[in-house]
């Protein structure tokens, strides 16, 4: 991180992302073997967390990114050496991050600039500033949502290696609207 | 389409207001709008955010239905919040022609939940020995602005400086992977006390500050 | 105790009862009928997915001795999806009535996911998975100083520990799951483990419970004045790349040659978990005199090995 913050300094055009795993899991939950840890790169200690969530919320890191990798079953429930690397995180990314960042100074102005207008910008040159003319693409967060657990029968992706099962959550994404259309309302998808 | 006004949204946290949504586009921010022919959301209590940019998912096809699909990972953003997806190339087979950008782009548009942008390979193959078709599908209708190979990081510092000034060309980016292939052959977990006691071959966190 | 995975979620408390037991198992061993009664009836599984003759014959004299069936069964695994045909393999003996599955893979965690992904309900002693852990090896090594150690003080070993006795392991610390069974069992059991390696052999370890760790073995050998050393086999099959120059210049550096042998104080024990490279970690010298416990330690291995299958099999009920 210091090395990015120096080069930042130094006006190098770098960005740097981080995962919402690595904002929340440590090595330590390896123990069990279970390779639904097993992720490149690897989860690191719970220093190295907060150092992440210390870059995140100072600007250092530019991006959350997912890394949403699913795996079927048979790729990832056997022996930790023989296990894909990756996990599954779109569905609950946001919830995941604001529990991670809950105890930092990480205002709904830096989720934006995170998680919507940094990509945005870098990836296909948009502002995504919320502005009259702009495409609809607007999501609606509950800041304060009633505890709600995360179970694989919320799950709409097609694999289930999500290391989030039985985690609790206090913020959720109440809707979401794409150009215009719903698209989701509180978890269920809309196929109008 | 339905219009949609959004009532009471606190926009990025901030201040309090009201969202008027006609034909996919935002036209009026303000106080009290109303619309008689559209659907109200109370978004009382409620942030609005510009819809969440993803730009590093593993959407598996082509070549990896029975893990992910465009559907299946478009439907896992709609419900995480996300509006734009970027695909990564490593598919099969990888995403490093025109061809296979636009199969997964226009498969992400007729589905409709989220824009599906791919990423597509620097490297034929994500072998780090040639240069993909970067300008094609640049210039292809899925409009390619980034470029990866993820898992496989352009080892070659000639290919990387070459695939970075040719880049420049479409104005598009390179992301690379931090992570040294060398130091990080057959490494299993975080070189640390946890891996030394697991007996699980350590990855140095050297192996990413070194690239 | 249902499973023996590692020995680090063993208590002091359980070690000295599995000692003690070993202890009562090796007295056996000196009747004319050896065979016991105690697992008559009850089938016992060899599962060796990694070549090892040597501890695969232990466990199967130690549950014959205890008159249980044995099958072994040993398979190369598949290359292309050895988690898979692991579950499979596990199911197929349950069905078969094994009542324990005695593992041996070259992955770390293989034993652990046999005993706690819910595939069977037998139970579990790991022989050995990839660098993790070799949970019989620890306890017939401490076994073995145990019982020479109280030989030495004139006492009876039952119910004692290893409190202050300094055993240094030596060696291919990185790559050793005999090591790593070692220090955790033997620091719970008060003993003060020394680690000595080349720098590229040494995990990334903070001390604990390693009392302290040495690249340079005469050094070691000085400061400490061990009780016990424990020459490690140099594991060149799980080595990936260049760690040393050569086999030579270990051996020169920390290999138990004639000359550090002699070095050694005049009480200090030494041992070898098998099969050894004579000439490279370890001197003919060393390995021959009467100071080397190398073949008590097999002999004690088949006692270690049946009061196990007693605690895992009978629930340790007496």
């Amino acid at each position: 991180m210091d090395v990015i913050r120096w080069a930042k300094k130094r006006g190098i055009q770098v960005t740097a992302e981080v995962t919402p795993h690595h904002l929340i899991l440590t090595d330590d939950l390896l123990v069990g073997y279970d390779p639904v840890y097993k992720v490149n790169p690897p989860l690191r200690t719970s220093e190295d967390v907060q150092v992440l969530r210390e870059a995140l919320a100072d600007g250092t890191i530019d991006i959350v990114a997912t890394d949403h990798a699913p795996h079927s079953a048979e790729t990832k429930s056997g022996l930790w050496s023989d296990s894909a690397n990756g996990l599954i995180g779109l569905e609950v990314a946001l919830p995941v991050v604001m529990k991670a960042m809950q105890d930092r100074d990480y205002s709904w102005r830096s989720v934006a600039k995170t998680m919507s207008q940094n990509p945005a910008r870098i990836g296909s040159h948009q502002a995504n500033n919320l502005d009259i003319g702009d495409s609809a693409n607007i999501t609606l967060i509950d800041p304060k949502a009633a505890t709600w657990t995360y179970t694989p029968e919320l799950t709409q992706s097609k694999s289930r290696n999500s290391p989030y099962y039985g985690m609790d959550f206090n913020t959720s994404v109440a809707y979401t609207i794409f150009r215009g259309k719903i698209t989701q309302i509180a978890g269920e998808v809309q196929n109008a | 389409m339905k219009n949609i006004l959004i009532k009471d949204a606190s926009l990025l946290g901030e201040t309090s207001a009201d969202l008027l949504i006609k034909d996919g586009k935002i036209t009026e921010i303000g106080k009290a709008l109303s619309a008689s022919d559209a659907e109200v959301i109370d978004a009382s209590g409620l942030v609005a955010l510009p819809g969440l940019v993803d730009l590093h998912t593993h959407m598996r096809e082509p070549g990896g239905e029975g893990a992910e699909t465009i559907e299946t990972a478009s439907r896992a953003g709609a419900v995480g919040g996300y509006t734009t997806l970027f695909a990564m190339p490593n598919t099969n087979p990888v995403a490093d022609t025109a061809g296979v950008v636009e199969q997964v782009y226009s498969k992400g548009k007729e589905i409709g939940l989220v824009d599906v942008q791919p990423i597509g390979a620097v490297t034929k193959g994500q072998l780090g020995q040639e240069l993909a078709d970067i300008g094609l599908m640049a210039n292809s209708v899925a409009n390619v602005r980034v470029f990866s190979d993820d898992g496989f990081p352009v080892f070659d510092s000639l290919i990387m400086m070459r695939a970075l000034q040719y880049a420049k060309s479409f104005d598009a980016v390179i992301a690379q992977h931090a992570q040294d292939p060398r130091l990080t052959e057959g490494a299993q977990a975080n070189a640390s006390i946890n891996a030394a006691k697991l007996g699980l071959s350590g990855w140095p966190n050297v192996a990413e500050r070194i690239k | 105790m249902k499973h023996l995975l590692s020995t680090a979620d063993l208590s002091a408390e359980k070690a000295i009862e599995i000692l003690d037991t070993s202890l009562e198992m090796l007295q056996t061993q000196s009747r004319e009928q050896r065979k016991l009664p105690t697992l008559r009836g009850k089938t016992v599984v060899n599962l060796f997915f990694e070549d090892s003759t040597r501890t695969r014959i232990s466990f199967e004299a130690a549950a014959k001795r205890l008159s249980a069936d044995v099958i072994n069964f040993s398979s190369q695994g598949s290359s292309v999806s050895k988690g898979e045909s692991l579950k499979d393999t596990a199911q197929t003996l349950e069905a078969m009535g094994a009542d324990a599955v005695i593992v041996r893979h070259s992955s770390s965690g293989a034993a652990h996911l046999l005993a706690n992904r819910g595939w069977i309900s037998a139970s579990v002693i790991n022989a050995g998975d990839g660098t993790h852990e070799h949970p019989t090896q620890a306890l017939l090594d401490a076994f073995t100083l145990r019982s020479r150690f109280a030989e030495l003080a004139g006492k009876t070993p039952a119910g004692i520990d290893l409190k202050d006795k300094k055993v240094m392991i030596v060696g291919d610390i990185l790559h050793s799951r005999v090591a790593r069974s070692n220090i955790s069992l033997l620091s719970k059991l008060g003993a003060k483990v020394y680690v000595v390696a080349p720098s590229t052999l040494l995990p990334i370890a903070d001390t604990s419970p390693i009392t302290k760790s040495f690249v340079n073995l005469d050094l070691a050998i000085r400061e400490v004045e061990p009780d016990a050393v424990m020459m490690l086999r140099l594991q060149s099959e799980r080595m990936r790349g260049t760690f040393f120059p050569s086999a030579k210049e270990f051996t020169s550096g920390w290999g138990l040659t004639a000359g550090r042998f002699a070095a050694l104080p005049k009480h200090t024990l030494v041992m070898h978990p098998g099969p050894m490279n004579r000439g490279v970690e370890i001197s003919s010298v060393a390995a021959d005199s009467e100071r080397s416990t190398i073949i008590e330690q097999v002999a004690n291995g088949v006692a270690v090995r049946m009061a196990v299958l007693y605690h895992t099999l009978s629930g340790g009920a007496k």
